[in-house]
């Protein structure tokens, strides 16, 4: 089983990024903004986080900066940035920040489905 | 065996049967409607079914038995023993697989063949297998690049190790070996050098530059893979490594 942590403080898009990861080797897990991703990856690393830039508390690129500075396997989970932002610059920062792909809002199901498989390592 | 295949055999099964009984009748009764329209419709479940559990082989073979009632129920041909022969021909292959489905809890490996013949006899063409790693699984491997030639800062043993972890997890997704030679996935990776004056050397045969180009790109291709393991490695044990292979990685990309 691959764990799934999806960061967004949007209930709309956590339900629609559950549906679409509707799958028997996915659990996925829930956080509303940087700071209770954080909480919950101390508790129980994910295997992928998927992460919003623009949320209250932490953002997601403060996230991912603070994770890839942690010690130990935490710093290395893969982390999928989705976001509305689609600027050149917003890549690079997302980028610099650590995350290992990025995919601009609104995702297709199937395509999230498809990288979220890929990051993984399902088959 | 897992629920999902569990299920996804049940129901295949009873379509197989369902599809097996409609198309003997149709021998009988050529003009059955009810009969007709109850085998395309086992062939069009069984076809999504396939495509679900991500058995390409099965799909394609029911797509081309699904094409064919289609056209039947159109109008377009009439029904024959030649055809209900074929469509049955198909059911008694999907059965087989179903077999070693349950036997081995995945879909065949070696069933594009035996699909391909039969689909061909229904009037199908061969099924087009894409050539490569699809795009997006490139995509993501020159991410992971792009991420590791980052200047080094205080993240960059986590930057390294997840970029490592998801080159591993692209290459277990695409059904590769990690120790797969990569120069396949690398290849595209690397950008076009830049035209140069023409030197002596550009007198010589474009075949003996060729070679050593591939040379080139296969030692370079090896040199990453070793790099690959080596993070990998890294992240289980020694994150001080991670600045001394990123150094190497700089150099090889270079």
């Amino acid at each position: 089983m691959k764990r799934v942590l999806i960061v967004d403080d949007s209930s709309f898009v956590r339900l629609f990024y559950r549906d679409a990861l509707t799958h028997p080797e996915l659990v996925i897990e829930e956080a509303r903004n940087g700071v209770e991703a954080l909480e919950k990856m101390l508790g129980q690393p994910a295997d992928l986080l998927i992460v919003d830039i623009n949320m209250p508390k932490m953002d997601g690129l403060t996230l991912l900066r603070t994770l890839r500075r942690q010690a130990g396997a935490l710093a290395a989970i893969p982390a999928l940035v989705t976001s509305t932002e689609a600027a050149p610059g917003d890549l690079a920062a997302a980028r610099a920040a650590g995350a290992n792909y990025y995919l601009v809002k609104p995702v297709p199901p199937e395509t999230l489905r498809r990288a979220t498989e890929m990051l993984c390592g399902l088959k | 065996m897992d629920e999902f295949l569990e299920q996804f055999l049940i129901e295949a099964r009873e379509l197989v049967e369902q599809a097996t009984e409609d198309l003997l009748a149709l021998e009988q009764s050529p003009n059955d409607r009810a009969r007709l329209d109850s085998a395309f419709r086992a062939f069009h479940t069984l076809k999504g079914a396939a495509g679900i559990v991500d058995f390409a082989a099965m799909a394609h073979l029911t797509h081309a038995a699904e094409d064919r009632l289609a056209e039947l129920r159109a109008g377009k041909r009439s029904v024959t023993r030649a055809l209900t022969d074929d469509c049955l021909a198909c059911l008694d292959q999907i059965t087989l697989w179903l077999a070693a489905m349950e036997e081995t809890g995945a879909a065949p490996e070696d069933a594009a063949a035996a699909a391909d013949a039969l689909a061909a006899k229904l009037g199908a063409a061969p099924e087009t297998k894409p050539a490569g790693p699809p795009a997006e699984a490139l995509a993501i491997l020159r991410e992971q690049f792009a991420l590791m030639e980052l200047p080094p800062d205080a993240a960059l043993p986590g930057r390294l190790g997840s970029a490592a972890r998801v080159i591993a997890n692209v290459l277990h997704h695409l059904g590769l070996s990690q120790d797969t030679d990569i120069a396949a996935l690398l290849a595209p990776l690397r950008p076009a050098p830049t035209p140069e004056p023409p030197r002596v050397e550009a007198h010589r045969p474009a075949r003996e530059q060729n070679a050593e180009r591939i040379d080139a790109i296969v030692k370079l291709a090896g040199e990453l893979n070793v790099l690959k393991n080596a993070l990998g490695h890294a992240i289980q044990t020694d994150a001080a490594q991670l600045p001394r292979l990123h150094a190497q990685l700089q150099r090889l990309v270079s």
